[in-house]
């Protein structure tokens, strides 16, 4: 039986002290003297979140097939353990074997979101290992991040020793190759950190500087070495149905905030919505054959007992035989009682029979996000989503006996005016006016039309048509979330419509971060140093404390959020090269200003420059 | 047709609470193939009663529960089969075939047998006198506080056994829905002469047995009298 590295007495008075045992099933063991490599995958955030997250169950699953090497997993401890860890000086250990993280020889640390990033202090400082990567040695791991906020890493830059740019899957086998080589030759770090640069996906910070010019921007980023590649290139899975795959997940004991299994069917998406990140950067779209995914299945619901599953990927109507895989789907878990969770599906006459296959007579709701009240800035964002789409799918579902909507917009879109703000409400409206129409009063049961819009507030993200757009500031935003309600209120139908909106003060960070540069990473630690911990969690988010850290290190927020930048403004994410090219973004944010709707992947190649690694789908031309 | 399943549970899964483990077990369940019966509805889920909650910090080496099937094909293989689905220090120790009529796992019970041992200087010097003095005591009176108020008890009546073994407190208590005896509410009163109540961490707890009355009032063990089928 395993040894613990927390004792009863902590266990027994922290809540949920499953988080911090692992010995979970499918959870994989190794001899310590037949593995050469010890690899930590850290989520920096709470257990529960970080199981439900598909990418490190990929990599998991992989670097478990090296036979020379052993990968465990760690996660932020809560409050109530991260306290005791401190005052008993308990180093952080790691789920499988319970050993110090500090004892590894990597720990790979996953992005998925800005506001993780003082959890990353957090792991390091339990885990004793030097926030600054200059200031390790080789007692402390490489420490290596990936994951979307990878593709700007400089806010963050200092803290990591290593960065993996793109999908994990085709380049580790090489580091850890490297890594043992150069560390049987008796490398020192700095010599294995310059060989690393040399791998195809990945930056190594500490080998680039950056100069600023007076008003603060960038003159220029260039590596230090005449053999350091001067851009980095996104690495991509070629060929989706012949790669790694976890069809036996780690189970967790606790229930994770995805209890299921997950199908990944396709990675990128035809859309080209202006303000999305996520459909740039997993560019070119590719997909998982139908043949494979449906022997995935079978194997996940063998090795796994769950009594859900769900398929994951940006759209997944787009997914080629997405009508011929949830037929099997519905088929086959049937027998087995298992549930499907769809995804959001477009609404149309397949989407909703399949839904009424799968869901129980208390229907749930369906979801449109058409993220902006008006046809002019949906155009400006270049979403397909029309009024009339979002009409005709309502009236087949209340047709079909739906009557709750759910609508999810954004505020502070470019462009925005409040002709556009008010357009919420008069959809909102619209829906309930179709409501009424379609379904006569002796049919509705005494049931209502429920109609909930939700607003979040718009962030530009780098390697978008947006990454050029201002982002409004903390009182237009809520003067825009005050509009949005007077406008939901003026409507006749107001009482069947629900209006919910987020808190402005974590878009402001979120903002920050997403187009920061090195200045921010003091800021960080400064915050850090404070006590912010835990940003993504209302309950432990410290606004204030921020503000004072931003102050005290002299860096002003405007200056990444709200500043107007310049169609030649030197990006600090602009060495990373993700396929899609500056210069196609550009003509996408100028697109945008002039109203200019572009077609998908889809319907006419946009030469976007994804087509470059010749694996698209869609990528013909 | 019904049967009860035994396991066991040691190590550190002894920190899955309850839900938890009942959780895992119907994931390992399906895993495992076995053709457990589903309730009807809309959100059908297996027919599957636990006999005991065991909390979370206690080890046991025999828990219940009992599981409805559609059939029994195949019924030699269940207990391996099962057993493949689990994880370190769970394991399943029997399937037993269940009289129809049979009443169902919670209901039977009606004590339960514990082992404790103590992280507690104090615990251990005192333990042998302790069993002494509540051995010979005519009432040993526990507080319990509830929504009513506090509740008064006699320990006595419903400890059956009790004895020091190895350093070890050993003993046999009620275990029914209405009179549960909590292996800590004993420790505490035992103890109490000596020193102030521990705390749980400080007791390492084993189940040892779950028990029915059977027809003459007997204590026997909730698979007493029943055909192992795998």
């Amino acid at each position: 039986m395993r040894k613990l590295a927390l004792s009863d007495e902590i266990l027994m008075q922290i809540d949920k002290p499953a988080r911090y045992i692992g010995g979970e099933k499918n959870s994989v063991m190794k001899d310590l003297s037949s593995v050469a490599v010890r690899f930590c995958m850290c989520f920096p955030d709470l257990y529960e979140i970080g199981m439900s997250h598909l990418g490190i169950q990929i990599l998991y699953d992989m670097f478990n097939s090296f036979e020379d090497t052993w990968c465990e997993r760690v996660y932020s401890p809560g409050m109530d353990l991260d306290k005791i860890m401190r005052e008993r000086k308990i180093p952080l250990f790691a789920l499988e074997s319970q050993d110090p993280i500090r004892s590894f020889d990597f720990l790979g640390i996953t992005l998925q979101y800005e506001m993780c990033y003082t959890n990353i202090l957090q792991i390091l400082d339990l885990s004793g290992i030097p926030f600054s990567s200059k200031n390790r040695t080789w007692d402390d791991p490489i420490v290596i991040g990936g994951g979307p906020c990878s593709y700007n890493p400089e806010p963050i830059a200092d803290f990591f020793d290593l960065f993996y740019i793109g999908e994990g899957e085709t380049k580790y086998r090489e580091l850890l190759d490297l890594y043992r080589k150069d560390r049987e030759t008796c490398a020192s770090r700095e010599e294995f950190l310059h060989h690393a640069s040399h791998i195809d996906g990945i930056y190594v910070p500490s080998l680039y500087e950056t100069t600023y010019k007076e008003n603060g921007l960038i003159e220029s980023f260039t590596p230090i070495y005449d053999d350091v590649p001067k851009t980095v290139r996104k690495e991509v899975v070629k060929d989706l149905s012949d790669t790694y795959y976890p069809t036996s997940p780690v189970i967790p004991f606790i229930k994770s905030t995805q209890d299921r299994l997950v199908l990944e069917i396709m990675r990128g998406c035809i859309r080209g919505c202006r303000f999305c990140q996520a459909g740039q950067l997993y560019r070119p779209v590719r997909e998982r054959s139908l043949e494979v995914l449906k022997q995935y299945a079978r194997e996940l619901i063998k090795n796994t007992g769950h009594e859900e599953i769900c398929l994951s990927s940006l759209s997944s109507s787009d997914y080629s035989g997405i009508q011929e895989l949830l037929y099997f789907l519905i088929d086959e878990c049937k027998a087995k009682k298992i549930n499907i969770s769809l995804p959001s599906l477009r609404i149309d006459q397949f989407s909703l029979d399949v839904m009424n296959k799968v869901q129980d007579v208390k229907k749930s709701s369906l979801t449109f996000a058409p993220e902006a009240g008006s046809q002019r800035l949906r155009n400006v964002i270049n979403k397909g989503l029309t009024e009339q789409d979002i009409l005709h799918g309502s009236h087949l579902a209340f047709e079909g006996g739906w009557n709750k909507v759910k609508l999810y917009f954004m505020l502070g879109l470019p462009t925005e005016t409040i002709e556009d703000i008010k357009g919420i409400g008069k959809l909102c409206n619209e829906i309930a006016k179709e409501y009424f129409e379609t379904v006569p009063k002796e049919k509705r049961n005494g049931q209502k039309i429920q109609i909930t819009a939700s607003t979040s507030f718009f962030i530009p993200k780098p390697f978008t048509a947006f990454q050029w757009a201002p982002m409004n500031r903390e009182e237009e935003f809520r003067e825009k979330a005050y509009q949005t309600r007077l406008g939901i209120m003026e409507q006749l139908n107001q009482r069947s419509i629900k209006y919910n909106w987020h808190d402005t003060d974590v878009s402001v960070l979120e903002g920050v971060f997403a187009r920061g540069d090195r200045k921010i990473a003091p800021v960080i630690v400064k915050a850090y140093e404070k006590g912010c911990i835990f940003d993504a969690w209302n309950e432990t988010f410290k606004y204030d404390k921020w503000l004072e850290a931003f102050d005290e290190c002299n860096v002003d927020i405007d200056f990444y959020t709200t500043r107007v930048r310049e169609d030649d403004e030197v990006f600090p994410w602009d060495f990373i090269d993700i396929g899609v090219s500056k210069k196609f973004l550009l003509r996408e944010w100028h697109n945008a200003l002039a109203e200019k709707v572009t077609a998908n992947c889809r319907d006419k190649c946009q030469g976007c420059g994804a087509a470059s690694y010749g694996v698209g789908f869609y990528c013909h031309c | 047709m019904k049967c009860r399943v035994k396991f066991s549970k040691f190590g550190p899964v002894k920190f899955i609470g309850h839900l938890d483990c009942m959780r895992f077990f119907q994931k390992a369940i399906k895993a495992a193939e076995i053709p457990v019966k589903y309730s009807e509805g809309f959100s059908p889920h297996q027919i599957l009663s636990f006999a005991f909650p065991l909390g979370v910090g206690m080890q046991s080496q025999a828990e219940y529960f009992d599981l409805e099937l559609v059939s029994l094909d195949g019924a030699k293989d269940y207990n391996a089969n099962l057993n493949r689905e689990m994880c370190e220090g769970v394991e399943t120790l029997g399937f037993y075939l269940l009289p129809d009529k049979a009443p169902n796992a919670m209901a039977s019970v009606a004590a339960a047998s514990y082992r404790i041992t103590f992280r507690n200087d104090k615990a251990n010097q005192y333990l042998k006198e302790a069993v002494e003095k509540f051995i010979s005591a005519s009432e040993v009176i526990s507080e319990k506080e509830t929504k009513t108020g506090i509740v008064k008890r006699n320990l006595k009546e419903a400890v059956y056994e009790i004895a020091e073994r190895d350093g070890a407190l050993i003993f046999t208590a009620d275990a029914s829905s209405a009179g549960n005896v909590k292996p800590s509410a004993l420790v505490n009163a035992l103890f109490a002469p000596y020193f102030e109540p521990m705390q749980l961490w400080e007791m390492e707890i084993v189940r040892l047995e779950i028990f029915q009355r059977n027809a003459d009032g007997k204590l026997v063990t909730l698979i007493d009298g029943l055909e192992r089928i795998s």
